[in-house]
């Protein structure tokens, strides 16, 4: 792989004056191509939805280009505070210290984080836009449902995802092809006795709500024991097998029915 | 009827080989021991896991299946200490297991069998078979797992050889005839494979066990190895990766 050259610029141990003119030289040109990241001894000062004073320590401060802003602590996963996208940032030295001024209009939100000292601050340029991909979620039988309505019945067409009721909300709702409403009840893995009564309860809804006695609701999972089978009858419920894609590591893998 | 008692090891064991495949199995139990065969959702390895009768300390069983959430099992089964002597028993009533650890009784709901799959195994050629110490595949397979993603099994007449390549280093686990405890090959023969997979494998198998690997070329390979004091058999298979271009 061939590294690209100049992507990343590093200063270490700046003063506060070395720090604001090495941000303007590589980040205030192109705020929205660059990511700044400070870490060094600062507090941090939130004036918006609330109120928030963070006293002296060591952190990381990211700040991305689309406006987030991040102050991390050493230890866990989320920040201990943040500006929303779309924040703007401004960089000043008062007196000896160093001082990162984030603004959001809407709701209004002002961060002040006052460096004594910085330890290091990285300004790169990133290029990713990939996404992440999960597999062996519950989306993933949505989205091959909305795919191909056929793998639950031929002629079926999908009119909303996500659609609200008295009791919950309908993962879709669907119309069969002699314009019965249906709704669809979606499980990544065993179907269970309470999707089954959550299926029951949106039907009862839609009913009243629409006033038509005609609904249909149809449980769909990758599998669906007996038991379960029979309380849908019981109801006058549906169910259909839907197994959601498994996607292999890589096309190189192969699989053991190539066998 | 289903009625065992056990060493806690012999279970771990049994967890150990399954889980990291599987979230839900099927257990045949017989009059002589328990049989299961699990594929994982992705088919790239299946294991096929027998303990018989005599690794445990009693077994009275009639033929059944039961449905097992190897998560819960596991967790369960954590809750043992080496050497605890577990006892299960399955309430038809129920339709749960009863596992108890010592004073402790823990009544685990078991899923219905019905729909679940019975995984056939692929009848494979496969003309390269070596018998090589545990300890040795699995330190090649660790030292890999540090460089790359995957790596290279190959044998010949004379010698059994591991070899994965990273960006920069490289790793190689040579064995020639006389360090194996056994080595048959019609010619030359190699595949590639996951190391993800093959570090899940060799998890539950002892160092000092030895371990038989049937190999092809292009093709799964058959790794076999005892459990359970040697009263258990585990056969895995693992689809390969294709040789990249």
């Amino acid at each position: 792989m061939t590294q690209k050259k100049n992507v990343v610029e590093i200063i270490q141990y700046p003063s506060a004056s070395e720090a604001k003119s090495f941000i303007e030289k590589h980040h205030l040109k192109k705020p929205e191509k660059t990511i700044l990241q400070i870490i060094g001894s600062c507090t941090v000062d939130y004036r918006g939805r609330a109120k928030s004073v963070l006293d002296w320590g060591e952190r990381f401060i990211i700040i991305k280009p689309d406006g987030n802003l991040m102050v991390h602590q050493p230890v866990l996963r989320e920040p201990i505070n943040w500006q929303p996208a779309g924040s703007t940032t401004e960089f000043r030295v008062d007196d000896e210290l160093f001082i990162v001024y984030s603004r959001h209009r809407k709701p209004s939100e002002k961060m002040i984080i006052s460096f004594k000292e910085i330890f290091s601050i990285v300004i790169c340029e990133l290029k990713d836009t990939a996404q992440l991909k999960i597999v062996g979620m519950e989306s993933d039988v949505v989205n091959h449902i909305i795919k191909d309505p056929s793998c639950v019945e031929d002629g079926l067409r999908i009119h909303k995802q996500e659609k609200q009721v008295d009791s919950g909300m309908i993962d879709l709702f669907a119309y069969d092809k002699s314009h019965t409403p249906v709704i669809i009840e979606v499980k990544r893995s065993l179907a269970t006795i309470s999707n089954v009564h959550q299926l029951r309860m949106y039907v009862n809804d839609m009913r009243h709500e629409s006033e038509s006695a005609n609904v249909r609701g149809i449980l769909c999972a990758p599998r669906i024991p007996d038991m379960i089978k029979n309380l849908l009858l019981d109801y006058n419920l549906e169910w259909k097998k839907v197994e959601h894609e498994i996607v292999l590591p890589d096309d190189k893998q192969k699989t053991l029915t190539d066998f | 009827m289903f009625n065992a008692k056990a060493k806690a090891e012999i279970l771990k064991d049994l967890i150990d080989v399954t889980s990291p495949l599987v979230n839900e199995v099927k257990f045949n139990v017989s009059e002589k021991g328990i049989n299961l065969r699990a594929v994982d959702p992705a088919h790239v390895a299946m294991v096929d896991l027998t303990i018989e009768k005599d690794a445990f300390d009693e077994f009275k069983a009639d033929e059944m299946e039961l449905g097992v959430d190897m998560d819960k099992f596991a967790g369960i089964m954590r809750l043992a200490s080496s050497g605890d002597s577990i006892s299960l028993t399955y309430d038809d009533k129920a339709n749960r297991l009863v596992i108890q650890i010592g004073n402790l009784v823990r009544k685990m709901a078991l899923i219905d069998t019905a729909g679940m799959p019975d995984p056939k195994m692929p009848t494979l050629e496969l003309p390269g078979k070596v018998v090589v110490k545990a300890s040795e595949l699995i330190q090649g397979v660790r030292a890999s797992e540090a460089i790359s993603d995957h790596l290279a099994i190959s044998m010949n007449k004379d010698n059994f050889e591991l070899f994965a390549e990273g960006d920069t280093d490289t790793v190689n686990l040579s064995l020639s005839k006389d360090m194996l405890e056994g080595l048959t090959s019609n010619g030359d023969c190699k595949s590639l494979f996951s190391i993800d997979y093959l570090s899940n494998m060799i998890k539950p198998v002892k160092s000092s066990e030895p371990l038989t690997i049937h190999l092809g070329n292009d093709n799964p390979t058959r790794v076999e190895f005892a459990i359970a004091n040697k009263k258990g058999h585990v056969t895995y298979l693992l689809a390969p990766r294709i040789e990249s271009e």
